[in-house]
């Protein structure tokens, strides 16, 4: 095994090595640095100081030797200055920490969600349940980001957040959400038979019930107990931050702290949450589906074993093999989305830092954040094969 | 993959007037059309097309057209999909925007599809070096994400096109196709009827062109449909972050971003754009369903 992951990652050095030749041509063929054409746009340019920027920027020598230059110090974990001359690697490395406190929640969220889902709609396929996540699948694979972003931080949180300040509820939200538990009690109930099939009135008028009740006493438990006091009305800040990865005043104390960074986090994570789990709910019923029709489950079935074994042993656990490598494999287009999310969101991460760096087409950090996260795409692919091998014994590694 | 399939219909002992054989599109096109969603979806998608393409012809504004008298409306009769802060009507942008998106989209596909599969082929039906460089070759393009590569790319071309965008998109988003290319033509390549017509001395290439490439109709279609709605949503993003389309070309991706930070003021131009794509890439996505369930009707697996 040890074998393996060393080999594994052996290949990936000359994969990184010329991936670094080619991102290096193409950053430089983005032109000179937005700081040098300013300089030189100035109407009093001294030429001493564009000789100067020039030199920093290493751009009165020869491409070849320039890269020769960034990658010897890369090798030693160097790498390089801004045009502000800022530590590139401090400042990677503050934001890296930022996306992956997104990324982790979110990815850790979607799987979770998403096994889940896809595991309960294979079980009851084509039954209200099944269409209704199904569809739900495929409207969240259909949305851009920037719309789901955009969407939800001003019509979900800006108005929760407004509500939050003057928790109310009218007749009409109370009828409704009633309506809804009733719905809900009612789907639970339905949900135990296919879509197309008739199922038993008196149980589903006793599921529609049960769900009105249980909606009732949670609303009167609101109105007379709580009374929705939870968001203080002197506060001006919002509950749901939609702007930023943390406060301004970020709190010492270490739950204080954690709680400041789940309500910046629930903006952004909620929008990758709902992107992920549409692909993974997918992608986990698909794979339930086949195994629930392997052979090996017929057997187990006709040996006797209980229906909760057959489906958590024998079907569920191989269903999830596809799926980790899957979710190992995914990492770059959760980067893009999470870059997207950021710059919606405000947040100082990896995406500000990419697009901050292309805007003002520095060499050095736009490098940086090409190799770290190739870095990471090549080191999930080693994990997803790792993971794989494990998993699933018919593999052998050598 | 026979050719043609013998049907023997049901209910009838009188097998010498029954037995119908029936072309296997044929037999694809009915199983799509029995996939309602998909049918509607693309019904959907054409009558959109015939509007993006047809619409502007005759729409009375032109969407880049300028009008200082009737900024920031709201939608009415007048202009359906409101005005912009400089007074371009929203249905003619929208209507551009969808024709310009459609075209991106069908350009990224014909080419990654095209691209993908001609790698992949040659990768899997030479194998040996030619397998393990091109392989390689698509590993690296992998290492780097779509967005950011063609990101660095685009800005590096400031007074593009519209057309670069596609055209660069195209040629960094074929590794998957050419992924699943390779695999189908790694165990077709052992199959008897290749074989059979090696025996006969067929030629590498018309081995390829005819005897393999038809059996892989079914993944490059429905792989080529989600690349369209990939394409789609791929430069949105790419518009969002100011590295795709740019103005005065139009396109959903560059409407959505204009809209979006006036959502308060005028929310039809967030609104109207954002529910264009989303129609679209669900047809698209919904088609794709259809055509993957006509292709591999094992796929959709219904539980014993």
């Amino acid at each position: 095994m040890l074998q393996f992951i060393v080999r594994r990652l052996l290949i990936t050095i000359p994969l990184l090595f010329l991936a670094s030749i080619i991102t290096f041509l193409l950053v430089a063929n983005l032109g000179i640095p937005q700081q040098l054409e300013n300089a030189i746009a100035k109407p009093n340019a001294s030429p001493a100081a564009i000789q100067s920027l020039r030199s920093q920027f290493e751009l009165d020598t020869p491409l070849f030797t320039r890269y020769t230059h960034w990658i010897s110090h890369f090798a030693r974990g160097d790498l390089g200055q801004t045009g502000q001359r800022k530590n590139v690697r401090t400042d990677i490395w503050r934001a890296i920490q930022v996306t992956l406190r997104l990324l982790v929640f979110a990815q850790i969220m979607s799987v979770v969600l998403g096994i889940i889902v896809g595991l309960i709609s294979a079980i009851r396929q084509y039954t209200a349940f099944d269409y209704l996540t199904t569809g739900m699948a495929f409207l969240f694979f259909s949305i851009p980001t920037a719309v789901l972003a955009g969407f939800l931080k001003v019509y979900g949180i800006v108005e929760f957040n407004r509500w939050a300040r003057h928790p109310t509820m009218s007749t009409f939200a109370f009828v409704l959400m009633l309506l809804l538990g009733g719905v809900c009690g009612f789907a639970v109930i339905r949900n135990r038979t296919r879509f197309s099939e008739r199922a038993q009135p008196k149980r589903l008028l006793m599921g529609a019930a049960a769900g009105i009740g249980v909606t009732l006493g949670v609303v009167l438990v609101y109105r007379f107990v709580w009374d929705g006091n939870i968001y203080r009305k002197g506060n001006p800040k919002p509950l749901i931050a939609t702007i930023g990865q943390a406060g301004d005043h970020l709190p010492k104390a270490f739950f204080a702290r954690m709680q400041d960074y789940f309500w910046h986090l629930l903006g952004p994570s909620l929008t990758l949450i709902l992107v992920g789990f549409a692909g993974y709910s997918r992608y986990m019923r698909a794979s339930m589906l086949d195994t629930l029709n392997a052979d090996y489950v017929r057997t187990a079935r006709s040996k006797g074993v209980s229906e909760p074994r057959v489906i958590m042993k024998h079907a569920f656990r191989n269903a999830l093999i596809p799926l980790t490598t899957a979710v190992a494999l995914d990492f770059g287009a959760l980067l893009s989305g999470a870059i997207i999310t950021e710059r919606i969101f405000g947040w100082k991460g990896m995406g500000t830092f990419f697009s901050d760096a292309l805007n003002l087409k520095e060499p050095k950090p736009l490098m940086a954040f090409v190799m770290v996260t190739a870095l990471m795409v090549v080191l999930f692919n080693v994990i997803a094969d790792v993971l794989y091998a494990r998993l699933d014994p018919r593999i052998r590694l050598d | 993959m026979p050719d043609k399939e013998d049907i023997v219909e049901p209910g009838h002992d009188d097998r010498e007037f029954t037995v119908a054989a029936r072309a296997q599109w044929k037999t694809i096109v009915r199983r799509f059309l029995r996939h309602r969603l998909a049918v509607i979806s693309l019904t959907l998608l054409v009558l959109i097309s015939l509007w993006a393409f047809f619409g502007p012809l005759f729409w009375k504004y032109d969407f880049a057209a300028l009008n200082t008298a009737q900024k920031s409306l709201s939608p009415s009769r007048q202009h359906p999909f409101g005005t912009d802060d400089l007074g371009k009507d929203g249905f003619a942008r929208i209507m551009r925007g969808t024709q310009r998106s459609l075209e991106i989209a069908l350009m990224v596909s014909i080419i990654a599809t095209t691209l993908g599969v001609t790698i992949g082929a040659i990768a899997g039906f030479y194998r040996g070096w030619l397998d393990a460089l091109l392989m390689r070759f698509t590993d690296l393009i992998l290492v780097i994400p779509l967005l950011v590569l063609v990101a660095v790319l685009s800005a590096g071309v400031p007074k593009a096109p519209w057309y670069t965008i596609p055209v660069l998109l195209g040629l960094f988003g074929w590794p998957l196709m050419a992924r699943i290319a390779r695999g189908e033509f790694l165990s077709l390549r052992e199959k008897e009827f290749v074989e059979a017509a090696r025996a006969l001395g067929v030629s590498n290439r018309r081995i390829i062109f005819k005897h393999i490439l038809p059996n892989l109709a079914g993944p490059i279609i429905v792989n080529a449909t989600l690349t369209v709605s990939g394409a789609i949503l791929i430069e949105t993003a790419l518009t969002f972050l100011g590295l795709g389309i740019r103005e005065p070309e139009v396109s959903l991706g560059l409407l959505i971003d204009k809209g979006l930070p006036a959502y308060s003021t005028r929310p039809w131009l967030f609104w109207f754009p954002s529910l264009a794509v989303v129609i679209v890439s669900l047809c698209v996505n919904f088609i794709g369903d259809g055509l993957r369930d006509a292709f591999d009707p094992k796929q959709n697996r219904v539980r014993a």
